[in-house]
């Protein structure tokens, strides 16, 4: 009884998932984003396509189902590559400054994890678990850094983000932190943690989904509060002045303490 | 286990940042103090000005001349109004260093030949600037800004005894060492 419970659940979230991507990319060809969002369109309309080949490929050849589900889980993961760079573009884009800012730590990130993974090949430890779930995790783990980094030069930098482009962003960040929680957990405890990582991880997509279906509802652009630089070289002089200004009032808050 | 802990913490970290910002509002074009440059030295042009306020609210000649010639409550009242104005000049500083960052990152964030190391330190000394004025006020609540001086000027004085103790053998050391003429 609880199997068949279980197996109507996994179904019905099975079934969702394809409903809900129809129907976000209904509202974005009918409010217009459709066009606007391209590497996020076509994110949500490969899934779709995917999960609905998925469907057919189970009921009618299951015993290709598996092969062709990680080769699937790969390709999704290289669009959401694409997907993940689209979220930069859009929220980054209009501000230069930032956006440089945001390649300069990507590169120094992205270094420093290459050198740890190099570290960890070099003692063996990486070369003697290359499945395709770590594979995946350690992508999905690159994504995840490449978010939380775009998140905090948003937040230092007080940009605004606009409805749609926070529901993308917060929507496939979750679905990204949750895949790489799942998929550690997965590949650290192998097959014991497979019954619930086959619960846990359509769960968390639907949630994703229905934070886009939310968000992405109506088309509200970036409402961009630009304040471009008259004057393009002085920045040097901007950065000079405000460290001035912040050494001038600790200054003061040693004058406080000086007997 | 370490290396899963930090991964299932990064994936933590990542959910809880994005669904905050989910729920929280976008920061308004109001809530952007986009001053003129203009303006915003005008501010800090007044920091001098405050040096005499700096010395009258932290200096002890005041509490000097009251504490043997007025009753315990009013010397106690007068603490109490010290630390006030202690904490609201420190908020003021705290304004106007927030208000200068505020405009540079308006800016800054906007320019082509913006340089990441230059920004990285102005973003350090933001930093410091801000633990500065932590360290201020958690010794503004604990003492109060009159013994605060003594406070300090008692830790001066014990870290230039010990750079004494410690340069006393060192000059031994090199006196010993140098040859003899």
């Amino acid at each position: 009884m609880m199997g068949q419970f279980m197996n109507f659940y996994a179904l019905l979230l099975w079934l969702l998932g394809p409903l809900l991507e129809a129907l976000i990319l209904a509202r974005g060809i009918q409010t217009g984003w459709f066009t606007k969002y391209r590497a996020f369109s076509a994110y949500v309309g490969c899934v779709l396509i995917q999960d609905v080949l998925f469907m057919g490929v189970y009921f009618l050849r299951f015993n290709d189902y598996g092969w062709i589900y990680w080769w699937g889980e790969l390709f999704s993961v290289a669009l959401g590559v694409g997907v993940t760079w689209g979220i930069f573009g859009l929220i980054l884009g209009p501000y230069p400054g930032a956006n440089r800012m945001a390649r300069n730590v990507l590169t120094v990130v992205i270094v420093m994890t290459f050198s740890a993974n190099l570290a960890d090949a070099w003692r063996g430890q990486l070369l003697s678990s290359g499945t395709v779930i770590e594979l995946e995790r350690n992508l999905r783990v690159m994504q995840a850094v490449s978010l939380l980094v775009l998140a905090a030069l948003a937040a230092y930098y007080k940009i605004p983000i606009g409805r749609n482009a926070k529901g993308m962003f917060a929507g496939y960040g979750i679905f990204i932190g949750t895949s790489v929680i799942t998929l550690t957990l997965r590949s650290s405890l192998g097959e014991s943690f497979q019954r619930a990582w086959v619960s846990a991880q359509p769960l968390c997509y639907i949630l994703t989904l229905l934070i886009w279906s939310a968000f992405l509802w109506k088309y509200e652009p970036v409402t961009a509060v630009d304040v471009r630089p008259r004057i393009e070289k002085n920045y040097r002089l901007l950065a000079l002045i405000t460290r001035k200004r912040v050494l001038q009032a600790r200054a003061f808050l040693g004058k406080a303490t000086r007997s | 286990m370490t290396g899963m802990l930090i991964l299932i913490a990064l994936g933590i970290l990542l959910i809880v940042v994005l669904a905050r910002m989910l729920w929280h509002s976008e920061p308004k074009a109001k809530d952007l103090p986009f001053d003129s440059s203009r303006e915003a030295i005008a501010r800090f042009a007044s920091f001098e000005e405050a040096d005499q306020v700096v010395e009258r609210i932290f200096g002890d000649e005041d509490w000097n001349f009251l504490r043997h010639r007025v009753p315990n409550q009013i010397r106690r009242s007068f603490l109490k109004q010290r630390r006030e104005m202690a904490f609201c000049w420190l908020t003021l500083i705290r304004i106007r260093a927030k208000s200068a960052m505020h405009h540079h990152l308006a800016y800054a964030r906007s320019f082509q030949s913006l340089e990441p190391m230059l920004e990285g330190k102005v973003a350090i000394n933001y930093l410091a600037f801000q633990l500065s004025c932590a360290l201020l006020a958690g010794l503004l609540w604990l003492r109060g800004p009159v013994a605060l001086r003594g406070t300090v000027a008692r830790a001066y004085e014990l870290c230039e005894r010990l750079r004494a103790l410690t340069e006393v053998p060192w000059a031994q050391r090199t006196s010993s060492a140098r040859p003899r003429s």
